[in-house]
């Protein structure tokens, strides 16, 4: 077992409670989408995943340890791609990619030139001086080349063009028909996640179902009316 | 160890060119500190210029520190995590804690170090905010440059700053400049500083409640504030160990340091192996520094080591030298006064060596009233003259000094005594309302003397 959770109740120290009795596995290999409207919790899961927030009651288990406690060598297995993350701007991507592959026993030299070459990026460039996009093009680059077991995602594909956003998914199917790797996406844009993921997580009202990906198009309101 | 030392590395490899800017503007600061020590550095504008601009420097280069949540992400043990974030903020603040413990230490005496502090701390919190107060993230660097409205937009955070920042710094500077009590003054600055500070904190606290503190975790957040203040004073403590940048300004030797932080017992281990001691480049010995910082233990403890206080004890600025009594009555210490006329009894007749001046004379041009007390205890002649004609009265009047005038009065001083200019204490009154109360004085003794004259006749 890859994540487990049971019966997870989360709320905000001194604010809200985002989730009550999450239960979600995921496996080996297993591509799993989160989808929710806009405050319904997807960072927070992410967040709670990497052991960024820790869970009111309940029980979380990332690689089979609490992920508040995980281990070096567990956490050398999970690579964490989110829209919060910022990379000091004074980096260049090949300074980023030096500092990061430090950390990753299985990292792929190789592969990361060949990304940098799929993407269209130059090394030398300066994060400070790159579109948002680009910085996630960048750091799609380390991720991949990491070869993580865990591949945690937020909100990244917003950002990208229509093409860098085809090229990444090319990227993920390719990961996920290796099925050595276990991936999560959290997302706002629904309609990535079809043909891709295995299933749907749904966040909804401070509890969570997993659907099937034919159900995403039923998951949320679309006849909406002008105000 | 080796991911402590790549997060290290990393750390200023990354920063090199604003850490270099921060440690060589903090070898500036020491260096000119070192310089102009005995002059214009002790004012308050020149040490709030140090902190202003180390802390402005400082907290410009933490801003790129290491991401948090970036530093989570990554495969890094908990030990690991707060080694690399320590390290980091240590890189940072070394140059920063230098300057302002720089500042602190060569602060005029009226300051008193919590306020200081606490103004300090304020300035931090200050400059951290406007650098923070983010309106506009981070524009494009290739946008500014190719539009001039992008550019506009660009400056907008900077002309805040510089506005906002030089408006706040000079109130402080003008509450600095005005006649009001040091301790005063100080919490009037700590008010305009809160008040600033307040009105840069709201946007902060919107962000604070909607985001920050929903991340709230006391064991850790607690922990991390714990660890950043430990870290300010073990800075600060190393650095005052080191006294790489802090000898005293009486003089380079250690024994200079102890008189002046009032340590008798680094004064003893100065003093075991000193066999001669010649005065200081800047022209002072042990016993003026002692008398100067009214340390009398320190005089004590000389005196035992063989170096006892004598008349030639004495200092010489620009303008005058003075003697034992001189630096006592300017060190507004009565205990010293009393220590150095009980050592040396034929003090008090002793003058300066180019304007002959009495202590009594020094009192009232420096306006110690309580010195001015003691001495006239002792029976001086009040009414002594210095070789332009000034009398003690006719210079308390020249320095405004009421408490001086009245004490001097009361003892028998008489106003009717004119200088070499032709005239008397009154003249010299910028109060009108005192001056009324003088010349009336004047007019009683003057009328008092007629009488006696005419009866005599």
């Amino acid at each position: 077992m890859i994540i487990e959770l049971i019966d997870v109740d989360y709320k905000i120290p001194n604010g809200d409670t985002v989730y009550e009795g999450l239960n979600f596995k995921l496996e080996l290999g297993e591509f799993y989408g989160v989808l929710g409207k806009n405050g319904a919790g997807k960072t927070t899961l992410i967040d709670l995943l990497m052991g960024y927030r820790p869970i009111t009651t309940g029980s979380i288990k990332v690689l089979g340890e609490d992920p508040m406690g995980l281990t070096r060598r567990k956490k050398k297995e999970i690579f964490v791609l989110s829209h919060d993350i910022q990379i000091q701007s004074s980096h260049s991507i090949d300074n980023y990619l030096e500092f990061t592959r430090f950390f990753y026993e299985n990292y792929d030299r190789v592969k990361e030139k060949e990304l940098l070459k799929y993407f269209g990026l130059d090394p030398k460039s300066k994060m400070g001086s790159l579109s948002t996009g680009q910085k996630v093009k960048a750091q799609i680059v380390a991720a991949i080349s990491a070869r993580p077991k865990l591949f945690l995602m937020d909100e990244v594909t917003a950002v990208l063009d229509p093409e860098s956003r085809k090229q990444f998914f090319v990227l993920l199917k390719e990961l996920h028909a290796e099925k050595s790797c276990s991936l999560i996406m959290a997302t706002n844009i629904a309609e990535d996640l079809n043909g891709v993921v295995n299933k749907v997580l749904f966040i909804d009202h401070k509890h969570a179902a997993v659907h099937e990906v034919s159900e995403i198009e039923h998951l949320f309101n679309l006849d909406v009316e002008a105000a | 160890m080796k991911v402590f030392l790549h997060l290290f590395i990393s750390n200023l490899k990354f920063n090199k060119l604003e850490l270099g800017i921060s440690y060589f503007i903090t070898a500036i600061v020491i260096f000119f500190v070192r310089i102009f020590r005995d002059t214009k550095s002790t004012d308050a504008d020149f040490l709030f210029s140090i902190a202003f601009y180390a802390m402005l420097y400082a907290f410009y280069t933490n801003r790129r520190k290491f991401n948090l949540k970036y530093l989570v992400s990554l495969p890094l043990s908990k030990t690991q995590l707060v080694m690399a974030k320590t390290s980091s903020d240590f890189v940072y603040f070394v140059p920063a804690v230098i300057c302002a413990f720089t500042g602190v230490m060569y602060s005029p005496i009226e300051f008193s170090a919590i306020p200081l502090l606490i103004i300090l701390f304020q300035i931090v919190m200050f400059v951290a905010f406007i650098i923070f107060d983010s309106d506009i993230e981070q524009p494009r660097l290739e946008n500014a440059k190719s539009s001039f409205l992008n550019r506009l937009i660009y400056m907008r955070k900077g002309m805040d700053f510089v506005f906002f920042g030089v408006f706040v710094i000079y109130l402080a500077l003008a509450i600095h400049v005005t006649p009001l009590e040091m301790v005063v003054k100080q919490y009037l600055i700590i008010i305009v500083l809160s008040l600033a500070l307040g009105y840069k904190f709201r946007r902060t606290l919107n962000l604070l409640k909607d985001e920050s503190y929903s991340y709230f975790m006391p064991k850790r957040d607690l922990f991390s504030i714990g660890k950043k203040i430990s870290l300010f004073g073990i800075i600060g403590i190393l650095f005052m160990i080191s006294g790489l940048s802090m000898p005293s300004k009486y003089g380079e030797d250690k024994f200079y340091t102890a008189i002046q932080e009032g340590n008798p017992k680094s004064l003893e281990k100065a003093l075991a192996t000193v066999k001669e001691i010649k005065p200081s480049k800047s022209g002072y010995t042990p016993i003026t520094a002692s008398i100067i910082e009214g340390n009398i233990e320190a005089l004590r403890i000389l005196e035992k080591y063989g170096f006892a206080m004598s008349l030639q004890d004495t200092f010489t600025d620009e303008e005058e030298t003075f003697s034992p009594i001189h630096l006592a009555i300017n060190s507004g210490s009565i205990e010293m006064i009393e220590y150095v006329v009980r050592k040396l009894p034929e003090a008090m007749d002793v003058k300066t060596e180019k304007n002959q001046l009495s202590g009594l004379h020094l009192a009232a041009i420096n306006c110690k009233p309580e010195a001015i007390d003691y001495l006239v205890s002792k029976n001086i002649n009040l009414n002594a003259k210095d070789p332009r004609g000034n009398t003690a009265l006719i210079y308390s009047a020249k320095s405004n000094c009421m408490p001086a005038m009245a004490i001097l009065l009361e003892a028998g001083a008489n106003p009717l005594f004119k200088n070499s200019k032709e005239k008397t204490a009154s003249n010299y009154l910028k109060s009108k309302k005192y001056k009324y109360l003088l010349k009336r004085k004047e007019l009683l003794i003057e009328s008092k003397l007629n009488r006696e004259l005419a009866s005599e006749k």
